[in-house]
């Protein structure tokens, strides 16, 4: 049963990245990575892995993804193709790049099997949340406060710089003229 | 669902990344593609991660 589910959800996810990356319209592109990463997000749950399914659905499609779709209309607006369309040619030399990557390194893999594919070492004890939640704001040796505090920091350091960015310099348009004294 | 199969899985999503950033020629599809081959990378280290002592 699990095996099924398995090939099923490959299957799918595989569909849908090959959408995402083909589609002329980006805006399709960009729904149909919402579906892979929802299949990647079940692939993580059969991997008894909630933490990092639900940071896969959290982070990447409510944030990342949705970010994107933003760019797009902003930028293009909807249903419109994509102006800049690659000739067969680039395509036809793409997928052969591609394909020998899959299959150099399909090859590399196989033909020399390490101690991962045997698969004969230790399993760990699964990690439930509360760990995860317990070691990030625990202090002392095996705690991550410091990283998490260090993280936030940075957060907001972009945050203030994102707003400098975007704001308009008051001093350059009121120079217009050429002589642009801002400080 | 053994490790072979997850390596499978990634390597192609990664294959089909690399094939994206190859043919767009929008940068926003680039971008697109960065994210599907960032995908199979975050599902291979998801599936090796329970394994101790590699």
């Amino acid at each position: 049963m699990g095996d099924y589910l398995f090939y099923a959800l490959a299957t799918a996810l595989v569909i849908f990245s090959l959408l995402a990356v083909g589609l002329p319209n980006l805006l399709h592109s960009a729904i149909s990575l919402i579906a892979a990463f929802f299949m990647t997000a079940a692939l993580y749950i059969m991997l008894q892995l909630e933490f990092v399914a639900l940071t896969q659905i959290m982070l990447y499609i409510g944030g990342i993804i949705i970010f994107m779709l933003i760019i797009i209309l902003l930028t293009t607006g909807l249903g419109v193709e994509d102006r800049y369309q690659s000739p067969n040619s680039r395509r036809l030399a793409g997928a052969a790049v591609s394909a020998a990557l899959l299959f150099g390194l399909l090859y590399a893999i196989g033909s020399k099997p390490s101690a991962v594919l045997v698969e004969n070492v230790h399993r760990a004890t699964p990690v439930t949340m509360d760990d995860i939640g317990l070691r990030l704001l625990s202090t002392g040796k095996e705690g991550f406060v410091v990283p998490f505090e260090i993280i936030s920091i940075l957060l907001l350091v972009a945050l203030v710089g994102a707003v400098v960015i975007a704001r308009r310099d008051s001093s350059v348009i009121s120079h217009d003229d050429g002589q642009e004294e801002s400080a | 669902m053994t490790l072979s199969h997850f390596v499978i899985l990634s390597l192609m999503l990664c294959a089909i990344g690399v094939y994206g950033v190859l043919t767009r020629r929008n940068l926003i599809g680039i971008l697109l593609s960065v994210e599907v081959i960032l995908n199979g990378r975050q599902s291979q280290f998801c599936r090796v991660c329970p394994f101790q002592g590699i």
